[in-house]
Formats: C-alpha cells, structure tokens, sequence
C-alpha cells in the first residue's frame, strides 16, 4: 500500500465549497419554489443569490486551476472499461469482486466517473448558472430576451435543473460509500489522502 | 505541503468574500435616498392669496335664491362658468363616451341610477343649485362652512316676506350665518371635496374602501399624504386643477398617462401628479423592489388593506327590500359598526366588511362599463365595471380593487339591467312599489321597461389609490411569496413561492425520492451480499 495525495488543498476546498454551496442552494431554491418555509422567503431569496454569485466566482477560479494544472485531461472521457465499471456497480459489487479499473494520482477518474462528471459541467452547471443569471436580472434583460423567455419559463427550466442536480446529489453522497471501504472515499477528499495498492 | 495551493485557496475565498459583500452592500448603495422627494412638492394652498370676500358688498345682499347668489360671484370670476360647464363636475358625462356617466346611461350596484336628473336624492351632489337648471353652487366646493345654504336661503326669504319682527329677527340670524359661509371662501379643502366623494353609494364608506371620513384628521398610520401630522396634502395636491378641470380617472379615461409618469424634480410643471411625480420610479433602498415596482402598482403593496377605520359595503341584496314592521319601513343598525345598517326597507340587506383584502387584477388606468343599454347574458358573469389591462403591456401593472356584489333587478324580457326611480314622492323609497320605480326610472333615462323583472347578482371593482400607509405597513414578501398569497390568481405573472408548475414539481419531487429509492436498495442488497459471503 502506498500513501498518495490524491486532492491537493484547492481540489478539496473546491469540492466542499461547491458542496456547501449546491446544498444551500437546493434548500434555499425549493423553499423560494414554495416548498416549504425554512429560512423565510426574502432570507431564502437572499442567502440563494448570494451563494449563487459566489458559487460563479468559485468555478472561474477552478476552471482557472484546472486548465493550469493541466488536470482537465482527467475528464477526457474513454469507452475503455466503461462497459466494466457499469457492470460492476450493477453485478461485481455485489459480489464483492474488485474494482475494475485502477486508482492512482493520473486517473483519479474511473470511466464512469469520467463521463458523468464531464456531462455534469458541460450540460448541467452552465445553463444552469445562465438560468440563475437571467432570473435574478430578468427585469434588466427583459427587452433583449425572446418572448417566450417570460420569468415563469426561465423559473420552471431553473427548477428542472435543480432537480437534476438534487437527483445526481444523492447518488454522488451514496457512491462514496462504494470505495475500498464506505468511508475511504470521504476521507480522501477531507484529507486528500488515499491508500492506494501498489499498481505492478 | 503545495504552498501555491494555498495562495490560490486564499485568493479564491477572498474573492468570493468581496462578491458576498458587494452584494450584501447593494442596500446600503441607495442609503442616501432620503432626499429622492422632490422638495418643493409639499403644501401648496397656502401660497393662492387669501381675498377677504367679507369686504364685499354685492355678498351682503339679501339673496331670494342661489341662483342670485352665484352671479354675484360671476361679477368678479368671470368667465369661470364657461370652464365649469366644460367639468365633469357640471356634465356628469364622459368626454370620450357620451353613454357613460352619472347623467347619462352609466349604472353602478350601490343606488344604481340617478336617473338623468329625476333622482333628486343622487343630485344632492351634482354641483348645481338644482341640479343642472340653473347656476352652479360655488359654495359647495368653495365656502369653508359647509351648510345647507338652499335652506338657509329658503328660510330667510319666507321669514322675511312674513314681515313680523320675530320674523325678521330670525331672518337677520339666518342671513348673518349665510353670509359668514358665503364669505368664507378658499380653495376646496377636504371636507369639500368628502361632502360627496367620502359618502358614495349613499353614506360614509359606503362605495370607495379608500375614502371616507376618516380621512379628515386622519392619522399618518393611515394616511401618510393626508394627514396633518404626515405631509398634509389637499386633495388638489394630486388631482390638479387647471381652469377647474380637476386631475383624475374618468370612467374609461385614466388618471395619467404613461407621458405623465415623471419626476417632478425633472419636470416642475408636470400637470399630473402621481406616485413618481414625488417618488421617482426607482423609490427603494432595494433594487428587488424597483424591479417589482415595473410590474406592481405602488398602491399593491403599500395600500395593503381596504376601510382600515370605518367598515364599506361589500355585498348589497335589492331584493329583500319592501319588508316592513307594522306596516312602516325600518332600519336594523349593526352594533359596533359606524352607523352601518344590515337591513333597511328602501335598500335591503347589506354586508360591510373592515379591513378588507383588495382583488388584484392588471390596469391600465382604464375601466370598461356596463350601462343601462348593454343586454346581459344568462349564466354569464354581469360585471357593472372592470378594470381594463394587459398583462405585462407597456401601461399595465398589477393593482387594487374594491369588489362590490349585488343583487339587483334586471328586466328578464329586455335582459337589460333596471334603473329604479328611488328618492322623490313617487320613488321606491317612498312608494315601496318596485314596478312603478321601474316605470319611471326607465323613462327618465329613455330606455324601455317590458313590465317583468326579477333579480340578478352583479360584480363590480373600484380603484384603491387613497390611504397610503407608512412604508413599515407595506405588504412583506410572503403576502404574496406563498402559497395562496394575494397575488394568486391574477393571470399571467409567474409568482416564486405560489405559482409552480404541478406537473413539473411531481416529476421532480418522484425522481429524488425514486434516486433515494434506488440507491437505498442497490445499498441494502451491498450489505446483504456481504453478509452472506462472510456468513
């Protein structure tokens, strides 16, 4: 076995910051959606732009860091053992079998990952922050948008994604718990360490 | 350790600090708005130049009618009459539609009708002497002591034409308060205006919502315009008047238009005067609000209740009326309520309601009407008037109203509603006999009566733009940021907190809980199986 730093100090405080925000956000969204009252309609409204603002500025400075680091290669998607590691989360897991596909510093991304994670910033957060932005502004930018564009189509689509994300959310928070042990994955990123088998 | 990580973890945080608190300063950014009246907008009757009307001698005649009275003031206003006849105080008739107005085909659900005049009762407020034979009453918009002064003048003439010294004694004491009224004179000051306008519908409260007696002294929580302790308006403050033609909505035609919609600080002479004229478009601390404000009327939020001191007429059943106890019509007053009756023979059953939530509906400051003439369609909805509106046109914003159900009798062979002679010896409210009020009433407005009628419910909504409440009164977020808030049923406004989307939330709500489901299954079957392989 062999210690390796797997997230460094940005990666890590990225991911919980983005976390934090993605989960404040989804609570604070719904409650403005009339769910349910929790923090009161205008803090919600309030607390929701905020963190929304500071969630953008969050990932300007990550796609920054990831285009400098170079670490974007690790979402170039593969066909590679994807069929595998989706057979293995249905069938091989269940078996106990190991992991199809090997960890390390390089390919912190199994195949799987790779592509959902890929999908996730391409086609889930830039309409989803574009729809933040027409709905807080939409007074402003009423004369230059399309007429079909009214509060109540940007509103609705603005909510679709949320629950896009409400749905990835749960399944993200129940596959950490599928690593060498539930709780290795979670350690890892609080840590950023990870126990990684000697790959021969 | 990855020192540059670090750097770049720190920067990003402050980073995200300053856009927290750059966003978080935006309600200080107006902080200084205080000064966003326009100073010059405040008091103004006191700059007209007082004449001493007691100085002259053509008022201290010994006038035998009213119609004597006011050429007396003609010698020195000239020309005021040809202004006044122009006024819609004097026609009682729309410019724009001649159909419309009290003296014309324009019905109401209160008293209905004022019959082209016949209905002396209705014409107490028309600004003539008797009604529109004659001069007008200057008095009645102009003298500070309200009186009756067609009585006093009556009483005085016949007293005097008696001869008796006890007589002419009492005569002198009329004359001598007569001729105080008669020299007490400025420019229309609330009670002036209230004698009529508070008592629409037939007394106080009755029709607006919005105006009332309680507006005379009223107090700033009430009305911050109004009141002698807020910025203590005239009426003209608002409704300018320019050769007596006083500013504000008539029937169809609105109060202002869009062009009239400026700040007073970049037009001083602006002529029409309205929420912005004093209060910009962009009156809030909040940007969220103005932003509200381009879909809102000021008068939504900030008007957030209806009759909030004398209790108005809501509901109003004509068809119960005509009951007598031995034989004589009678009155049943409610307790509590400001000499507010449930029941009266010559009106029948009322409703009256304080504090009363407003319908919200689109307006563009126009209404449509129904008049006597329009047929009405059974099972259909009869609206006497609503207001007219776009949703998100360039005019149209979300308003207040005051909505009116009544009762009220229609002709079911012209399918037309009537028009019932109320007041004079041969009206309802003496006679108690609906199809000879009905006869007459008809006729004085020159439409047809086929002998049959019955009774029908009608809608119809009044404005609110009076009573503004101090701003910590306004309405909050969630008045209408819930479910079911104020807002919920006008159309076409997407409302965060009420108005979703049924089908969408279900979809949405069902995939998470599927999600949940799933992984909760895939997670139970993981610990079984390893259960077993070790068991």
């Amino acid at each position: 076995m062999q210690r390796v730093l797997m997230y460094t100090r940005f990666e890590r405080f990225w991911h919980w910051a983005q976390a934090f925000a993605i989960i404040l956000l989804t609570i604070t969204g719904f409650e403005v959606r009339g769910f349910f009252s929790l923090f009161g309609f205008d803090q919600a409204v309030r607390i929701h732009e905020i963190t929304g603002i500071s969630m953008i500025v969050l990932i300007v400075f990550a796609i920054f860091w990831h285009f400098t680091t170079g670490e974007w290669k690790q979402y170039v998607p593969t066909h590679k053992k994807l069929i595998d590691q989706v057979l293995y989360y249905m069938i091989g897991i269940f078996k106990g079998d190991k992991h199809p596909t090997h960890k390390d510093r390089n390919t912190k991304l199994n195949p799987l990952q790779r592509l959902v994670y890929l999908a996730l910033k391409l086609t889930l957060f830039p309409p989803q922050i574009v729809l933040g932005l027409l709905y807080m502004f939409y007074y402003d930018l009423r004369p230059m948008l399309p007429e079909f564009l009214t509060l109540e189509v940007i509103a609705n689509l603005h909510v679709l994604f949320a629950f896009i994300f409400a749905h990835f959310l749960v399944i993200h928070v129940y596959m950490t718990t599928t690593g060498e042990t539930i709780t290795t994955n979670v350690k890892a990123m609080i840590t950023g360490y990870e126990d990684l088998e000697e790959h021969s | 350790m990855n020192f540059k990580s670090i750097k770049t973890a720190i920067t990003c945080l402050s980073l995200m600090a300053v856009a927290v608190v750059s966003m978080a300063s935006e309600h200080d950014e107006h902080s200084s708005h205080e000064a966003k009246y326009a100073p010059a907008t405040k008091k103004h009757s006191k700059i007209l130049a007082k004449v001493d009307h007691s100085q002259f001698k053509i008022l201290k005649q010994k006038f035998k009618s009213g119609d004597e009275l006011t050429k007396a003031c003609l010698t020195c206003h000239t020309n005021v009459n040809d202004d006044m006849h122009k006024s819609m105080h004097w026609t009682w008739q729309s410019k724009t539609n001649p159909d419309l107005g009290k003296d014309s085909l324009t019905i109401n659900n209160y008293c209905i009708s004022a019959g082209s005049g016949t209905d002396k009762a209705c014409y107490d407020c028309h600004i003539g002497w008797d009604g529109k034979n004659g001069e007008i009453n200057c008095l009645k918009c102009h003298s500070q002591t309200l009186m009756n002064w067609q009585e006093a003048i009556d009483d005085a003439t016949a007293m005097e034409e008696e001869g008796d010294e006890e007589s002419l004694e009492m005569a002198a004491e009329v004359r001598e308060e007569l001729h105080d009224s008669v020299v007490n004179i400025g420019a229309p000051n609330i009670e002036n205006c209230g004698d009529c306008h508070f008592n629409g519908g037939g007394g106080d409260a009755t029709k607006h919502g919005d105006l009332d007696t309680s507006l005379i002294n009223v107090s700033k929580e009430v009305d911050v315009h109004m009141s002698p302790d807020g910025q203590d308006f005239t009426c003209q403050r608002c409704h300018t008047t320019v050769d007596h033609q006083i500013a504000g909505r008539k029937y169809n035609d609105p109060a202002s238009l869009p062009k009239d919609h400026k700040s007073l600080i970049e037009d001083d002479h602006a002529s029409k005067i309205n929420c912005i004229s004093c209060h910009s478009e962009r009156p809030h601390d909040i940007k969220r609000l103005d932003d509200h404000a381009k879909t809102i009327a000021c008068q939504t939020c900030h008007i957030p209740s209806l009759a909030p001191i004398y209790a108005t007429n809501t509901k109003w059943d004509w068809s119960t009326a005509g009951k007598m106890k031995d034989g004589k019509p009678y009155k049943e007053y409610i307790k509590g309520l400001h000499h507010k009756a449930g029941y009266k023979s010559i009106k029948g059953t009322f409703t009256w309601k304080k504090d009363v939530i407003p319908d919200y509906m689109w307006y563009d400051g126009r209404f449509s009407n129904m008049t006597a003439k329009d047929k009405i369609v059974p099972g259909q909805p009869i609206y006497i008037n609503r207001p007219l509106g776009t949703p998100h046109g360039k005019n149209s914003k979300i308003a207040p109203f005051k909505h009116h159900r009544t009762n009220q009798p229609y002709d079911t062979v012209n399918m037309t509603l009537l028009a019932p002679l109320l007041s004079t010896p041969e009206g309802y409210w003496t006679k108690f006999d609906w199809q000879k009020a009905f006869t007459l009433g008809q006729k004085s407005i020159g439409l047809p009566y086929s002998g049959k009628f019955d009774f029908t419910w009608t809608d119809s909504w009044y404005p609110t733009t009076h009573m503004v409440r101090p701003a910590d009164q306004a309405l909050s977020c969630i008045d209408c940021h819930a479910k079911d808030g104020r807002l919920t049923n006008v159309s076409d406004v997407y409302i965060p907190g009420d108005h979703g989307n049924k089908y969408l939330d279900i979809f949405g709500i069902l995939l998470v809980l599927a999600t949940i489901l799933g992984v909760a299954l895939h997670g139970l079957m993981r610990f079984i199986m390893s259960k077993k392989r070790k068991g």
